[in-house]
């Protein structure tokens, strides 16, 4: 019973939902695709919110109670969560000096101060940090140990020269040098046209082949969980 | 004297006259010519395509004296004989002429070579090749009618939050005003319900197109067209895919249906997979975490999903070794699900008291700060062994880079394309695009879940199969397959 509703459930929806792209009437697209799936969906996450805060609270007690390496954190965390549901649910939004308000989420809100002052700013520090885990990545794999890794550093070396305007200027010097001559042997310097080829050849084909994988690996998995051969998002095998 | 006062009124006339010449006169545009609507195919009935012709005076030659179409709209078919009021339109949108998007076009062609070819021609070709013929989508016509009440509902509420904060007035009178503009507010959502209801039962509208002249003159060609949007019952645009799913839905039952009668298919080792156990060993050993990066998609996407069946397989050889597994989840929807599972996976091989709940928990939901957070856990805990499963973006290299400066072995997987590349330079192993989907099965060594895989080698047999019979017509000059191909919707 635990399983077979859950599997029945999930086999008629499936069905269901597998002729909805190619219908496009009103019932498929009001009721079946926005008060089902977009609704639905809305009132589960509001469920899941809120098991999911508690499981957080949970872990972040767990570490303060038994003093878990770098438990101060968790202080950090704590803290920093019950300040922000504080000021946003539970104070009114009477105003704080000029153009602040204590309460509420809206604009010139201290929850609002918060998180465009402290946590919008922290989370572009992290996505600045990708440029330097980029250049470490790439002294790694660029490093010419075999055939393959040298062909790769000659490509992203093609390529990284084309996207910049150095590559344009050196390829303006070349056209100069060439002049009008018939053999145009410049054109070997067109770092913009060979990263566009690149890019828009070898590179797209094997995007679309792993495209094509990846599709057939979706359909046969939602086809799995249709008709219940893959049990295991149910949680064990019987 | 005479002669003087002679000239004087000549001069006077002349400066009359110049000066009557010089008074511009408005300039009264010609309307458009022949409107005709066609319905756009395959929406939910909510959008028409609107065709007509040029004014006369839409053009360069004769010093361009339309400046604006305004396309008006309105309930309700006119009769045969009813006359246009413009009061009863309303104006769903506003073109610039097209002369003047020709002459704005050449000015940005100008600066700006890039423009692109899309841009530069929006109206279709009449008779000639004279393009004389414009034609627009007109959308989302039932939004139209119910923007102005649901603009009107967003102001009342705004004016409610508004009195919560004033400060200038009573408690009571702020109450007593909410209560009033509540009221009101109640009564809109009511009206808005009606319209809906009604706007779904009949859709009959009525389009005309002025033509406006740069001093702002309209000019009525009181020609209208009635129409009412159309919904077809099935997507005959998608009927190539639709067979395709179909073709390939019965491929898969009858390998399914072959295997469980005891047919054995060959299925190519996958070394990412292959290194699970040998992973999972290595953290026992260690006496070490594993962490489980489960991706940062919600439950919908089927990524996740097979993400979650990994996990489910994962929790089992982890449970069998009490080995600590970690996993912080991105979704609190994907949350509740991981953790059901990881709980079921480690009561399945009868560890149940070595499920730990406080280390599968969720984290945050915003990209760099859940990228922050497992980085924190990496460096804290030290796992000996990381996986990344699941559908990943531009926090990808930051979490697998952190996870190869700490010393673990790391086994990615994500269907999207664009991130691969990092994971094949900071992982010890990459599952490419499909081995994310086929991993579930190949874990758990079931010949019946290892049957679907070969379904999906023969599905992409049948499409090579495709690309290279493509070929060989398109060169024998049988465009026929191709066409077929080019018209499968995205």
């Amino acid at each position: 019973m635990k399983r077979s509703v859950p599997l029945a459930i999930v086999l008629v929806t499936g069905i269901i939902y597998f002729f909805v792209p190619f219908m496009t009437n009103r019932f498929t697209m009001d009721f079946l695709y926005q008060t089902i799936l977009v609704d639905w969906m809305k009132i589960m996450g509001v469920f899941a919110i809120v098991m999911s805060i508690t499981s957080l609270v949970r872990r972040n007690v767990y570490k303060i109670q038994r003093k878990v390496g770098d438990y101060q954190y968790s202080w950090v965390e704590l803290i920093g969560m019950a300040f922000m549901i504080t000021v946003s649910i539970f104070l009114p939004q009477t105003p704080l000096g000029k153009n602040m308000l204590l309460g509420g989420i809206r604009e010139g809100s201290v929850y609002d101060w918060v998180f465009s002052n402290i946590q919008v700013p922290m989370q572009a520090t992290m996505f600045s940090l990708l440029a330097f885990y980029i250049a470490s990545a790439a002294y790694r794999s660029f490093r010419a140990r075999n055939a393959e890794a040298t062909l790769l550093l000659i490509t992203a070396g093609i390529v990284m020269i084309g996207r910049v305007p150095l590559g344009e200027d050196i390829y303006n010097f070349m056209k100069g040098l060439n002049g009008d001559a018939s053999f145009r042997w410049s054109e070997i310097f067109n770092f913009q046209g060979i990263t566009q080829f690149i890019l828009d050849i070898p590179n797209a084909a094997t995007k679309r082949a792993i495209g094509f994988g990846v599709v057939m690996g979706m359909i046969a998995t939602s086809l799995k969980i249709m008709f219940g051969i893959e049990k295991s998002w149910l949680g064990g095998t019987e | 004297m005479r002669s003087q006062r002679v000239l004087f009124l000549a001069a006077l006339m002349l400066l009359g006259a110049a000066v009557f010449c010089s008074t511009e006169k408005p300039v009264i545009v010609q309307g458009v010519q022949n409107i005709s609507v066609e319905d756009y195919k395959y929406d939910s009935g909510e959008s028409v395509i609107l065709k007509f012709s040029l004014s006369p005076d839409d053009t360069l030659s004769q010093g361009n004296p339309v400046k604006y179409y305004r396309i008006l709209i309105k309930r309700g078919w006119l009769e045969e004989d009813e006359k246009i009021n413009p009061d009863d339109f309303r104006e769903i949108q506003n073109i610039t002429s097209t002369a003047i998007a020709k002459s704005r076009l050449s000015e940005a062609l100008r600066k700006d070579k890039s423009v692109k070819e899309k841009f530069r021609y929006p109206f279709l070709d009449d008779v000639n090749g004279e393009k004389r013929t414009y034609c627009l989508r007109l959308k989302n016509l039932k939004q139209f009618f119910l923007n102005p009440i649901e603009n009107n509902i967003a102001y009342y509420r705004y004016i409610v939050d508004e009195y919560k904060v004033a400060t200038d007035i009573s408690k009571e009178e702020k109450k007593s005003e909410i209560k009033k503009i509540w009221a009101e507010i109640i009564k809109m959502n009511k009206e808005l319900k009606t319209l809906r209801k009604e706007l779904n039962k009949d859709l009959k509208l009525t389009v005309t197109v002025v033509a406006e002249s740069a001093e702002g003159i309209k000019t009525f060609s009181h020609l209208y067209q009635t129409f009412e949007p159309k919904v077809e019952a099935v997507n005959l645009d998608k009927l190539s895919v639709f067979i395709v799913s179909i073709a390939f839905v019965i491929l898969l039952l009858i390998i399914y249906q072959m295997t469980k009668m005891g047919k054995e298919f060959y299925v190519r080792p996958i070394a990412g997979l292959s290194a699970v156990e040998e992973a999972v060993g290595r953290a026992t050993e260690m006496g070490r975490p594993v962490l489980y990066i489960g991706g940062l998609s919600g439950i919908s996407d089927i990524a996740t999903l097979a993400s979650i069946n990994i996990l489910g397989q994962i929790a089992k050889k982890v449970a069998i070794y009490e080995t600590p597994l970690i996993v912080p989840a991105y979704d609190p929807i994907v949350y509740s699900v991981m953790r059901e599972v990881v709980r079921e996976a480690y009561i399945d091989v009868g560890k149940p008291e070595a499920f730990q709940e406080e280390n599968i928990f969720y984290l945050t939901s915003e990209q760099f700060a859940y990228a922050a957070g497992v980085n924190g856990i990496m460096v804290r805990e030290r796992p000996a062994t990381i996986f990344h499963m699941g559908m990943f973006f531009a926090e990808s290299l930051l979490m697998s880079e952190t996870g190869n400066q700490v010393g673990a072995i790391q086994i990615a997987g994500t269907d999207a394309v664009t991130q691969i590349p990092f994971f094949i330079t900071s992982c010890d192993y990459t599952l490419i695009g499909e081995e994310l989907y086929a991993a579930s099965a190949y874990l758990s060594k079931e010949p019946l879940l290892l049957s679907t895989l070969k379904a999906q080698d023969y599905g992409k047999l049948a499409i090579m199969v495709g690309i290279i019979l493509g070929i060989v017509l398109e060169l024998l000059g049988v465009t026929l397959l191709t066409q077929i191909l080019q018209n499968i919707p995205e």
